[in-house]
Formats: C-alpha cells, sequence, structure tokens
C-alpha cells in the first residue's frame, strides 16, 4: 500500500466526460439529478440481434485535427470529444504551461482503444487479401494508440502508457497518474479512460448470454445482463492541486479463480475495498456513498452486494450507474468516477436507473432516486476480465 | 528521491543456438537463433493436455511468471506488459466477425482481452494480490518497468514484472510487425536478499536509450520483438556489472537504472 503522506497535496484539478447523456458536466448532473438514461434502443453496428446501447452521437462531425488524421477512429473521436468539454483542452494546455510538457504524462485506461477500426477493416477486405498497406495498428488497434493521440495532441511529453485490465482499467489508471507524481517522476498526469462500441465486445458479451434485450436493470430482481455503452472521461491530477477533490484511497486485487465470474461471495472484491479504506484511513462509517459496478448481470451483483456489505456494511447508501450511460467497459473506472466527483461537488446521492424491485440480495439501501445528501467520501468500484478488481476512494 | 531497488532474478524466453542456460545470465556468450520448428511455450503450471485452451501468449507470458517467481514473496503484485496484447485471438474473434452470425466462442472472448496473460497466471496460482497489463507499444518494455518500479517504491513490495510478445498469424502479420516471440521476467523487491544479484536507483532523463551492447542483443532487437528493449538492463544483470542502463519511454524522457551488482 502506497505511502500517502505526500499523495494529500495531489488533487484532481479538472475533469471531463463524454457519454450517452452528453458532452460535460452540465448534461451529466441534470441527468444524475433527473435520473436520467441515456440507453436507446440500436443495432446501427450491424448486429444481429438487437439491444439497448449507450452511443454518443455526432462523433462522425466532430471536426479532427487535421495534422493528426492518422488516429481518426471513434474511439480517438470520444476521446476529442472530452477534450472539448468543459473547456479541458485549455486547462490541458494551462496546465502544460505551468509545469512543463516533460513533467505531464498520461496514462489511459482501455479495453479496445481503436479496435473498431479494425474491424472495419477487416471486414471489408476480400476472403485472403493481405490488410491494406495504409492501416495502422499503431494508431488504431493498439491498446496505446489512444494514449499516443492525447500526447502528441496536447503535447504532454512525460511517460505516456495505457492500462487494458478490461472493465477496471481506467479505475486502475488513476492510481499509476497518483504513483507518477507520488514518485516525482510527473508534476500532472491526464489519466482517464476511453472505449468506443464496438463488434468485438458487443458480440463477445453475446457469446457470453449477458447482453440484456432490455435497458439494463443493476440490482433489480429481474435484471438479465448488461447494456453496452461508450465513453471518454478524462482528469487532470496534479501536485499543489487548488481543488478540493482528491483520491484519498485505493485498493487492488485479483480474484485468481475465474477469468469472467467472481466468487460468489465477493471475497476479491472486499479486499480491494478494505485496502482503500484503510490506505484512505477511514472506516466503513465514513463512507457516505457506494458507486457499485454494478453491471446488471445475475452473478456479479450479487457478488458486488456481498463484497459491500463485508468491507463496509450493508447500510450504505449505494447505486450503479450502468442504467445511465451503459457499462463503458475500459472507460467505466474514470466515467464514474468523474461522476462521483460530480455527486461530491453537487452534494448529491445519484439514483439507480433502471431500479424497479430491488433484488432481495442486493444492498438494502440501492438508491432508486436522485437525492441531496453532503457528501464527503465515497466508493467507486470497478471489476473487470481476469479477477481484476479495483477500488476507488475520492473525497472532497 | 532516490530509492533503491532490489532484482532478485530475471530470466528471458528467446531463441538461443548456443545451449546456454539461463539465457538471461549468458548473453555475453549466446547466439541469437530461431525456435526450432513446432517450438512452443510450455509452461510447467499448465499441464500439457491444457495448453491448446490458452494462446501462445499467454503460455508465453505464464512461462515467464514461473521462471521468476520462486523469487517472489506472496504479496508480490505483478506487472505483465505486451505492446501486441492478445493478437491471434483477435483474429480469431475478427474472423468471425466477417460471418453473418458473428458468433464468438464465448472463452475466446474472455481470452481476448489484453490482460487474458495476467488473469491466467493469477488464476493458475491462485494469486490474490493486484496484477495490471500494461502497453506502452514499442516502448512497452521501459513503461512496465516503469510502473514495476513505481510500486515497489510506494507500496513497498516485491512485484514481478512479466514481458510478452509473439507474431500474429496472417493478416494482421503484415501491419503488426514481429518475426520471434519472446518472453521475460525480472523480480524486484523492496528489500535486499540473500539472493539480491543487482540494486537498481531509477529516474526519468533527456538522455538517449543505451544501445545493445552483446551481439545476442543486437541481433535480438533486429527481430522487432519489443520485449527485447529490456536487453541492454539484462546485460548488466547477466555480467554481474555496475554502470547504467537507460531504457526508452514514450515521450520525451527514457527511464535510467543505476545498475549496481550484489
Amino acid at each position: 500500500m502506497t505511502d500517502t503522506s505526500s499523495a494529500r497535496n495531489i488533487g484532481i484539478s479538472h475533469s471531463a466526460l463524454v457519454s450517452c447523456l452528453g458532452r460535460g458536466r452540465a448534461s451529466h448532473v441534470s441527468a444524475l439529478r433527473e435520473g436520467k438514461s441515456g440507453l436507446r434502443e440500436s443495432n446501427h453496428l450491424d448486429l444481429p440481434f438487437r439491444c439497448f446501447l449507450g452511443a454518443v452521437e455526432d462523433l462522425a462531425s466532430l471536426p479532427f485535427p487535421k495534422h493528426l488524421s492518422a488516429y481518426d477512429n471513434r474511439a480517438n473521436r470520444l476521446a476529442l470529444a472530452a477534450l472539448q468539454s468543459d473547456a479541458f483542452y485549455d486547462n490541458a494546455l494551462a496546465t502544460q504551461e505551468k509545469w512543463g510538457a516533460s513533467r505531464c504524462g498520461v496514462v489511459i485506461g482501455t479495453s479496445t482503444a481503436g479496435v473498431e477500426m479494425l474491424e472495419q477493416v477487416y471486414r471489408a477486405r476480400q476472403e485472403g487479401a493481405p490488410m491494406p498497406a495504409d492501416y495502422s495498428m499503431q494508431h488504431h488497434d493498439s491498446q496505446q494508440a489512444v494514449a499516443a493521440f492525447l500526447q502528441e495532441y496536447l503535447n504532454f511529453l512525460g511517460p505516456s502508457y495505457s492500462i487494458s485490465t478490461a472493465c477496471s482499467s481506467s479505475a486502475k489508471a488513476l492510481v499509476d497518474a497518483y504513483q507518477l507524481i507520488e514518485a516525482g517522476m510527473c508534476d500532472a498526469v491526464l489519466v482517464g479512460g476511453v472505449d468506443s462500441l464496438c463488434l468485438t465486445s458487443l458480440n463477445g458479451f453475446e457469446s457470453l448470454e449477458l447482453i440484456s434485450r432490455k435497458p439494463c436493470k443493476p440490482c433489480d430482481r429481474d435484471r438479465d445482463g448488461l447494456s453496452i455503452g461508450e465513453a471518454a472521461a478524462f482528469m487532470i491530477v496534479e501536485r499543489d492541486s487548488k481543488s478540493d477533490l482528491r483520491m484519498t484511497g485505493y485498493g487492488e486485487s485479483s480474484d485468481g479463480t475465474n477469468m469472467s465470474t467472481p466468487p460468489e461471495d465477493g471475497t476479491g472484491a472486499a479486499a480491494a475495498i478494505r485496502q482503500a479504506l484503510k490506505q484512505a484511513d477511514l472506516v466503513a462509517a465514513d463512507i457516505d456513498y457506494v458507486n457499485l459496478h454494478g453491471t446488471a448481470t445475475v452473478v456479479n451483483d450479487a457478488a458486488e452486494a456481498r463484497a459491500v456489505s463485508s468491507a463496509i456494511g450493508p447500510a450504505v447508501a449505494a447505486s450503479s450507474l450502468k442504467g445511465a450511460i451503459g457499462h463503458t467497459l475500459g472507460a467505466a473506472g474514470a466515467a464514474e468516477a468523474v461522476l462521483c466527483l460530480y455527486a461530491l461537488q453537487e452534494g448529491i446521492i445519484p439514483g439507480n436507473p433502471g431500479l424497479e424491485q430491488l433484488d432481495p440480495k442486493a444492498l438494502p439501501n440501492v438508491v432508486t432516486q436522485c437525492r441531496e445528501a453532503p457528501l464527503k467520501h465515497v466508493v467507486s468500484n470497478s471489476f473487470g476480465f481476469g479477477g481484476s478488481n479495483c477500488a476507488l476512494v475520492l473525497s472532497r | 528521491m532516490q530509492t533503491e531497488i532490489f532484482v532478485e532474478a530475471f530470466a528471458l524466453i528467446a531463441p538461443s543456438s548456443a545451449d546456454a542456460r539461463p539465457l538471461a545470465h549468458s548473453l555475453s556468450t549466446a547466439d541469437f537463433s530461431t525456435f526450432p520448428e513446432g517450438w512452443k511455450p510450455s509452461p510447467e503450471c499448465i499441464p500439457a493436455r491444457a495448453r491448446r485452451r490458452y494462446s501462445p501468449q499467454t503460455l508465453l507470458a505464464i512461462q515467464a511468471a514461473e521462471q521468476i517467481a520462486p523469487a517472489l514473496a506472496a504479496d508480490a503484485a505483478w506487472v505483465f506488459g505486451s505492446a501486441y496484447g492478445e493478437g491471434e485471438t483477435l483474429q480469431l474473434i475478427l474472423e468471425a466477425l466477417r460471418g453473418p452470425t458473428m458468433a464468438i466462442r464465448p472463452t475466446r472472448f474472455q481470452n481476448s482481452v489484453h490482460n487474458a496473460a495476467s488473469g491466467q497466471w493469477t488464476i493458475a496460482r491462485s494469486i490474490k494480490t493486484a496484477a495490471t497489463s500494461i502497453c506502452g507499444a514499442g516502448q512497452t518494455a521501459g513503461s512496465s518497468l516503469l510502473k514495476a518500479l513505481l510500486q515497489v517504491q510506494l507500496e513497498h513490495r516485491p512485484v514481478g514484472v512479466v514481458l510478452f510478445d509473439a507474431p500474429l498469424p496472417a493478416p494482421l502479420d503484415t501491419s503488426h510487425r514481429l518475426t520471434c516471440p519472446a518472453g521475460a521476467g525480472l523480480a524486484l523487491s523492496n528489500r535486499q536478499s540473500p539472493r539480491s544479484c543487482a540494486r537498481l536507483i531509477y529516474s526519468l532523463v533527456q538522455q538517449a536509450e543505451t544501445p545493445p551492447q552483446t551481439r545476442y542483443a543486437k541481433d535480438a532487437l533486429a527481430s522487432l520483438n519489443p520485449v527485447f528493449s529490456i536487453l541492454p538492463l539484462f546485460e548488466h544483470l547477466g555480467r554481474s556489472g555496475t554502470g547504467e542502463a537507460v531504457l526508452g519511454l514514450n515521450g520525451a524522457l527514457n527511464l535510467k537504472l543505476e545498475v549496481t551488482a550484489l
């Protein structure tokens, strides 16, 4: 566990989020307050089945920087849309000028990066034909493709790499951002997560029989699977931050049991949450709200309820935001961390869109509708394939 | 802030024409070659009959991990690094997506994630600690090592680093060029032990990468496998020398390692 004595001066100075709920803080706060869902029925990706998706509209019309056109794909367009939200681009440039380019790093969490472009190119090939000579992995399906685009676009010339641990990727990226600064390797880090809708993820989860035919219903007794979304979420973490928003603790663990199913008792997830509380020097009673990973699959929600009950207690207020923005996979950790920052600033506990009848095995205090509440410390959970668990404590 | 970090073990899985074992310790005398026809990674912790369920990339990573695991305590965290990840599995999925049903095998999908290797390693050994999976494109070796060094320093615990990449099947091989599979492992610790072979101090510098010194490393790097970017460090470790190795990172800075033999 990290010695956080110096980390407490590291703060989250700026943030930006693009999801199916909109672009930037105002649209997301409004949606959280109203309990809106951005999930819509769609088959625009040639899917052989119908489902509800959390798609970001109008990405194709976004002007992409000409000098970086080699990076033009849906994931990087999501990233660009986030940079253009809430003056994040201007704030990033100001950060770079303040600390110097080589003191500013980039850590991005992603599961599939620009694989959606690879899918298009691969499917368009004639049978047996080679890949087109102008196709570049470096710019599209490399897990580093989004971080590379951001590094070039923003001229953040400190270390840049990507975390790819499936659906915990961008929560874990935040850990790296803090560690790079705490160890003195960077003064500021652009950190976040980006994942776009793609055929690989959608058909993959369908093969596991985990895609719901309805908008997903986390924590509901009738839940039957995921709705997939897409998002880009960024934060600028820097030392000597004037912001009162902090990541005060994190915990990481492995289930070590199964690639895609957590143990029923949620022991791995509980271990990550306990580590996060310990590092934040908090006790369970200090936690005002838990943002659940809450994917709306039968097994995962039940295991997470046991994990939270065990590590924090069953009475804590909790909700899943997957019913609002869908499961944004590798972007989920960062996207939901930014939503938690909004909740901390607004003093609200978000509701749980999609919930109609609470599962008796769910946490009893799943919040159905958004309510006002002064928040000081919240926990955000992210769990991924490979038994990869990460819990963050975000504080104000 | 300068933190001393100790190297407990290092290992390399790569072709060599000499029967020099372990290869990582004998780079100065080994010759880079190609693996024998039909060579496949063969980690001991995965029974031979079960290996067909794993990609070559995952088997390679697990074999590298198990070579350094004896040097690490149970509380060690794990950092896996790969530039190309599970490309072989991805290609099979892409082929399935060309069909009308787009039907993907469920196990294939769950093993297509970049962290399939780290996940399967934690499952094979019932590991409950943190494991991460890093891509830094051509600078994956330096990036993964940087992450591991941060963890050792700040979390005060040992960390196992595993690097792996393997050639991909056609047609992805034309856009994802590398010609030779390779895996590497490095066991790091915050405490010196009787098995410690070197002490490292790390920093970020505006300094060029250290070029390879041995003929083995020069030939290996020509195979374009990013794993071999670790070899300038292994060259120091293998000859029990003192000096510095600079490994590449993305951006304007590189990772400098001051190596002191113990």
